[in-house]
């Protein structure tokens, strides 16, 4: 018996999500590499009791797969910041956590009034110029940017969090859908970097908006953006000694909020440091242990507008976030590592497991 | 210790947009200031541009100068630059045996001159208080009487700038449930 109601791109996506190939699918469940070639190109339909043992095996509710289509994000238009060279089951794993997450931010917006995007077009821009103008045009001047998160979201940019698996080998990646902006950071690095990763990505979707240049080029030039858009020129050259020692760029890295590495490459950049001076100041930053492990670091960015929404939702009654997910056709777990890192999670004292909207809990930033 | 890590401190505040010569000059001027600070009862004394010390009971004299780097080794140390003829003077007539006949300055001995020589190495302050012996009419130490070899100075971070940072305002963004 096959099933009546079955989405063969919702199978695509939920195999992409868990990173497995058509053959280690077809290995869990016990069909054929085949067949799941089959039900994601729309020429079958699983059986009640396959659809049951793709669901265990991919960890996603049966209702999942009979929800309305949904287009996985393309490789093409998304760029990443790699730490390392991914797998395609990595690859496809962070895309497929990126899409669900476009899914979220859909149903949010048609819960509730976002705000709208408003990024610049600054394709074909010098990096350099763009982060000016576009200070400019958001009002900082020279000043330093309190929470770039918060000023991201108010520009109508979807922030999630990269899941945890992705953690390992991803910095960020971002991606346009339909209009929207949307950035994905990892939540496991460091107050300063979790910054910088945003601003990074926050040049791709201006500079590039996932068309060319591409690679290192634009890896590069999204650097050069997040430089630009933290450090403004003025007030590095106003501030940063001409001398500077490591304990002075220690002191220093707070005024910006970025970390040691990136300000000592900034005054590299203008031209405040000799070649000498930078190559020593990264000999002793690398030495200190501060690559792996940022000194006198800040506390993470947040989202402003994951936490409003959710409280909203978590106001309507103890189920109301259960009930969310269950819309989205996702598991409650699913849902809270898309925003893990920036809003408060509910988690039962000791065990360390999500029980969005499953009874009493406390609050906790995981 | 503490006139260097004063010294060094305002060595530190120099910026990119300050002259070039901005920090070893800063360091002179606050390191001279430290001096006087510190020691009660010493006196300023200026001669021309030559700004030295002068300790209680007026034996000793200290000039602040940038030391080269032989300072606080055992190899042969000198300042850094060299001095301008004001100086040279002074330190000539101050040494024991002077090597060179000066015989167009005409001055009593005064107390004897100390030379405070600082360089710096990455974050710390390397620091002799010594004595010439003998200084040719560059300004150029030929030999020492005394040398005093001082404790490594870890200087400290520049001027807290955190305090002088001027941020965006916070951002409350409307969430509005949709109609």
């Amino acid at each position: 018996m096959t099933t009546q109601h079955f989405t063969p791109s919702r199978l695509t996506l939920a195999r992409m999500r868990r990173g497995l190939s058509k053959i280690e699918l077809a290995s869990l469940i016990g069909v054929t590499p085949r067949m799941v070639t089959a039900y994601e190109g729309g020429a079958g339909s699983p059986s009640a009791e396959t659809l049951a043992a793709i669901a265990e095996a991919l960890a996603f509710p049966e209702e999942f797969f009979s929800a309305p289509a949904i287009q996985p994000i393309d490789p093409r238009g998304a760029t990443f910041r790699s730490l390392s060279s991914m797998t395609s089951g990595q690859r496809d794993a962070v895309l497929g956590a990126g899409t669900i997450a476009i899914d979220v931010a859909r149903h949010l917006a048609a819960r509730f009034t976002l705000p709208p995007a408003s990024l610049p077009d600054y394709r074909g821009h010098d990096p350099e110029v763009a982060a000016l103008e576009l200070r400019a045009q958001w009002g900082f001047g020279a000043r330093s940017i309190s929470n770039v998160v918060h000023q991201l979201e108010a520009h109508g940019v979807r922030v999630f969090s990269l899941s945890q698996e992705c953690a390992d080998t991803v910095d960020g990646f971002s991606v346009w859908s339909d209009g929207i902006p949307f950035i994905f950071l990892n939540p496991r690095k460091s107050g300063e970097r979790g910054r910088f990763d945003a601003s990074h990505e926050l040049g791709h979707l201006l500079l590039h908006q996932h068309g060319e240049p591409r690679g290192r080029e634009a890896e590069h030039e999204a650097d050069r953006f997040a430089s630009a858009f933290l450090m403004p020129r003025e007030t590095v050259v106003a501030m940063a000694p001409r001398l500077p020692s490591i304990e002075s760029i220690l002191a220093l890295k707070k005024s910006w909020g970025v970390s040691t590495g990136a300000l000592v490459r900034r005054l590299f950049d203008l031209q405040l440091i000799s070649d000498w001076q930078y190559r020593s100041l990264c000999i002793e930053i690398a030495r200190r242990g501060w690559r792996l492990a940022e000194p006198e670091g800040m506390p993470r960015e947040t989202s402003q507008v994951l936490r409003k929404v959710f409280a909203a939702i978590r106001a309507k009654g103890p189920t109301a976030r259960a009930q969310f997910a269950k819309e989205l056709s996702i598991s409650a777990g699913e849902l809270d590592a898309l925003v893990n890192g920036l809003v408060p999670v509910v988690v039962p004292g000791g065990s360390g497991t999500s029980t969005m909207g499953k009874g009493p809990g406390k609050l906790k930033l995981v | 210790m503490e006139v260097i890590r004063r010294g060094e401190a305002l060595r530190n505040s120099a910026t990119a947009n300050h002259p070039r010569t901005a920090p070893g000059l800063f360091f002179w001027l606050e390191t001279v200031r430290a001096l006087r600070d510190v020691l009660p009862g010493s006196r300023a004394k200026v001669r021309e541009s030559f700004e030295t010390c002068v300790c209680p009971g007026e034996r000793d004299e200290i000039a602040v100068l940038s030391g080269d780097r032989a300072t606080g080794t055992e190899m042969d140390p000198q300042p850094k630059y060299p001095k301008r003829r004001t100086m040279a003077q002074e330190a000539i007539v101050r040494c024991q045996m002077p090597l060179f006949s000066q015989d167009d300055v005409v001055r009593p001995a005064g107390p004897r001159l100390w030379f405070l020589l600082v360089r710096r190495e990455k974050d710390v302050a390397i620091a002799e208080l010594s004595r010439p012996e003998a200084i040719d009419d560059a300004g150029r130490v030929v030999k020492w009487a005394t040398r005093i070899v001082l404790r490594p100075v870890a200087v400290s971070a520049s001027p807290d700038t955190e305090s002088r940072t001027e941020y965006t305002e916070p951002v409350d963004i409307d969430i509005v449930p949709a109609e």
